[in-house]
């Protein structure tokens, strides 16, 4: 039995691993051409090359808006050169919103005195930032379970012991998350082009049942032990609110494929996370002297209001 | 009693998609901030549960039993699209409030297991009456959490203002729609005791 | 193989009949749809401007929409399109750049009526532009006019709020003084967050003239009793208020900031932010679109 859990869990970190690796990534993609947030009126953007003082503390040559309002420009504090005069930090007199995209236009940028054209700045958060945010949000700020109120049906019925939440907890994770990513691509490649987008659900929710079906068909030919582990679990997941409600935020919201595979596995880390916290104190309460007509699913109800008292202590949480 | 009668009378008490079975929770929790809401989802809940259990009862020679699963939901998917669809046609600022919900009526277990354990086996009349019944036990189970908690949460009742002032505002946040479930999960429970002397184990809850 | 055959055939069958059932459903309320949206949209708008079931609006109030479009020319160079209703229900499209000179004046062949509908306007606006050009939607600003006067500006908005975004519209009238704001989309908290969209919140930006919304923030104290009982009509009339008292109690109070809501201080200082950020950009924008129309000489419907 300890095995069993030992391997999940290695599942649970390599995943994991992989996930933030592929994050980090994201946050190297930063080259020339692009700025980036300091603090949250503050811009920084880099020439790649020695500019001149006198040009930069101009702050008339430097116009700055947001991508969807090119129009209206915002009014700069100052510039500052760092030592090697290469970056250049641009203060504004308002906070900027840090969600939203901003272009930087440099007017006749000039080095050593030579005049060197107009440049334009992008400036964005990283993906990996933008990633990190949604993972985040999904997991733990609005925890699809205890804020959002989905997918309770399978949190109360398989919460009474840890071994069962782990088994459940994973095996949903996976095929949230592979189902996540299969309708959004359904989503793009199908009905938008063919303009149906008002078969959505029935299109999400039939793939998501061949899915599992199929996935039921192969495990239990192919590798019967981790059938009898998870199979059970399988047919349950159809009826789960949020494997269809992932799929259907993401269509509503225009995620692009990674946000949606990210979305997928807050959602589905959350849940497990729920899940096991759950199983932990069900199992501790057995030994308790509960009132009998609260006993089962009554009590239970009303831990999970506790539960999701105590989540509302994540709200308002940013890092980046 | 007649038992069509009966069949009615065994959704809405008996055999509660809510408070009984245990069934369906999501939106029991998540719409019932105010009565309004609960109403107007309870009253999709019946049309989907009706229209599927009679389109089941009808076609089900057709359905080989190997896909009866898919095939169930595929036309419980069917009537959830065609109400989700009038609905915003009818009551479009309601709609907004339940949107996500109505949409995820697909996945209500409560609809999916009458079909399987009624709908698949009985006649049309039967099927009707017993979709019928789940339908309004499910309204009913979703106006009453939505009364308490739209009255001790914010004083009103159907957006009227009664007492003026909050008195708990805990109701109206997402833990108090667990409270009150699990309260009235209870109260359900210590009536059958009264009436029957034996303590009921809540029903398996998926 | 032949269990295989009656399988896929059961299941393609259900699927055909379901997807076809859908079609006809879709294609009976699509348009019943669009007209719901279009009408709770004036319905708002109507309220904003002080309309409603009590008090009908009346027969020459027109409203007119301004519709802007972000333009983007096959050099890649930005500008702005404002698609603009002329007197005898002529449209033109008056072309920007973004220091506010005219480029050019384009006519636009259709009613603006027509133009509600975005997939229908987006082709007609891309058709008017020279080849290779790119536009895409911004915002749609309406302009109420009463017998040739411009009566009141609605606006709307977008801001980050606390859960998702909130979407609000600010009605101003010509000297730019807010005269309401409304929330159009919001998925805040009930009891929290969801506050915003009550009388009692909402009427704390009405009166706010351009120089104290330019300065405008939210306040961590409790709303003063007879401030919050003048904001709600229903608890001013509960209260025995007269219209008189109302107006006096907001006259003390119109130069503070907004009171924040207990237990939702970031959706009050999002939807501050939001009115504000809006209402500025709105004027700015304004002052640039009357110069322009002035120095080409159309004569607009409003």
């Amino acid at each position: 039995m300890k095995e069993y859990k030992l391997s999940h869990l290695a599942i649970i970190t390599v995943m994991s691993c992989v996930f933030l690796s592929v994050m980090t990534l994201g946050v190297a993609d930063a080259g020339t051409g692009s700025g980036s947030f300091k603090k949250d009126n503050e811009i920084v953007i880099s020439f790649g090359m020695p500019v001149d003082e006198a040009w930069a503390k101009n702050t008339a040559n430097f116009m700055v808006s947001e991508k969807t309002d090119p129009d209206i420009q915002l009014p700069i504090e100052s510039v500052t050169l760092d030592a090697k005069r290469i970056s250049a930090l641009i203060r504004f007199r308002e906070p900027l919103n840090l969600s939203s995209e901003y272009e930087v236009t440099a007017k006749d940028v000039t080095s050593e005195g030579k005049v060197m054209g107009n440049v334009m700045f992008m400036v964005k958060k990283s993906q990996g930032q933008i990633l990190f945010t949604i993972f985040l949000g999904a997991m733990l700020i609005n925890n699809f379970v205890f804020t959002k109120y989905l997918g309770l049906c399978i949190f109360f019925g398989v919460s009474q012991k840890k071994e069962t939440s782990i088994g459940m907890g994973i095996t949903f994770t996976i095929v949230m998350v592979l189902s996540a990513i299969m309708c959004w691509a359904l989503l793009t490649f199908v009905l938008q082009p063919l303009h149906l987008g008002f078969l959505k659900i029935i299109v999400f929710i039939g793939t998501v049942a061949i899915f599992v079906q199929a996935v039921d068909t192969i495990l239990r030919k192919v590798n019967p032990y981790l059938f009898k582990k998870l199979g059970v679990f399988l047919v349950l997941i159809v009826t789960n609110c949020i494997i269809l409600a992932v799929p259907l935020i993401n269509a509503d919201s225009g995620n692009g494929p990674m946000e949606s595979l990210i979305l997928g596995l807050g959602a589905g880390l959350g849940f497990a996370l729920a899940l096991f916290l759950m199983a932990c104190v069900r199992e501790k309460l057995e030994l308790c002297k509960v009132p009998a007509v609260f006993r089962g699913l009554p009590i239970a109800f009303v831990v999970a209001g506790l539960f999701a008292l105590s989540f509302l202590g994540f709200s308002g949480l940013s890092i980046f | 009693m007649n038992r069509n009668v009966q069949l009615l009378w065994n959704g809405l008490i008996p055999e509660n998609p809510i408070f009984r079975l245990a069934l369906s929770m999501c939106p029991a929790v998540a719409v019932t901030t105010s009565v309004q809401n609960g109403l107007m989802l309870g009253l999709a809940v019946i049309f989907v549960q009706v229209f599927s259990s009679c389109t089941v009862a009808i076609f089900k020679s057709f359905i080989h039993p190997r896909i009866r699963i898919p095939a169930y939901v595929i036309v419980i998917a069917l009537w959830v699209t065609v109400i989700d669809m009038i609905l915003p046609v009818i009551s479009p600022e309601v709609y907004k409030q339940v949107e996500l919900f109505v949409k995820l009526i697909v996945v209500f277990a409560i609809i999916i297991s009458r079909l399987e354990l009624f709908a698949s086996k009985e006649p049309l009349i039967p099927s009707f009456f017993d979709g019928l019944g789940m339908g309004i036990g499910f309204l009913f189970g979703l106006c009453l959490i939505g009364a308490i908690r739209e009255f001790f949460g914010t004083g009103q009742l159907f957006g009227f203002d009664i007492l003026g002032f909050n008195p708990l505002l805990i109701m109206v946040l997402p833990a108090g729609g667990f409270f009150v479930i699990g309260f009235i999960m209870a109260i359900f429970n210590w009536i059958e005791y009264k009436l029957t002397g034996k303590i009921p184990t809540s029903g398996g809850a998926h | 193989m032949k269990e295989i055959f009656k399988i896929t055939m059961s299941l393609t069958a259900v699927c055909i009949a379901a997807s076809l059932i859908l079609g006809f459903v879709y294609a009976k309320t699509d348009h019943a749809r669009k007209l719901n949206e279009e009408r709770t949209e004036q319905k708002t708008i109507q309220g904003l401007l002080g309309f409603g079931a009590d008090e009908k609006a009346p027969d020459d109030l027109k409203i007119f929409p301004v519709y802007r479009y972000v333009i983007t020319s096959p050099q890649g160079e930005t500008s702005l399109g404002y698609v603009l209703p002329l007197k005898g229900d002529k449209v033109v499209l008056v072309e920007l750049d973004l220091s506010g000179k005219p480029i050019r004046v384009l006519p636009i062949d259709a009613s603006i009526s027509s133009l509600a509908d975005q997939a229908n306007r987006d082709n007609i606006i891309n058709g008017a532009l020279p080849k290779g050009s790119k536009s895409v939607w911004a915002q749609t600003i309406f302009v109420a006019d009463r017998g040739g006067k411009r009566l009141s500006y609605v606006v709307p908005g977008v801001i980050q709020g606390f859960k998702t975004f909130i979407k609000l519209m600010v009605s101003l009238t010509p000297d730019f003084t807010v005269s309401g704001v409304a929330v159009t989309y919001s998925e805040e908290d009930p009891g929290l967050g969801a506050e915003i969209q009550k009388d009692f919140f909402r009427n704390q930006f009405v009166g706010k003239t351009l120089d104290l919304i330019k300065k405008l923030s939210v306040v961590k104290e409790p709303l003063p009793a007879d401030y919050a009982s003048s904001l709600d009509p229903v608890k001013a009339k509960q209260k025995g208020l007269t219209a008189e008292q109302v107006k006096e109690i907001k006259a003390k109070h119109l130069n503070d900031d907004i009171y924040a809501l207990t237990g939702a201080t970031i959706s009050s200082r999002a939807l501050t932010k939001g009115v504000v950020n809006t209402v500025q950009k709105f004027v700015k924008r304004l002052e640039i679109l009357d110069e322009a129309i002035r120095k080409e000489q159309l004569s607009i419907a409003f």
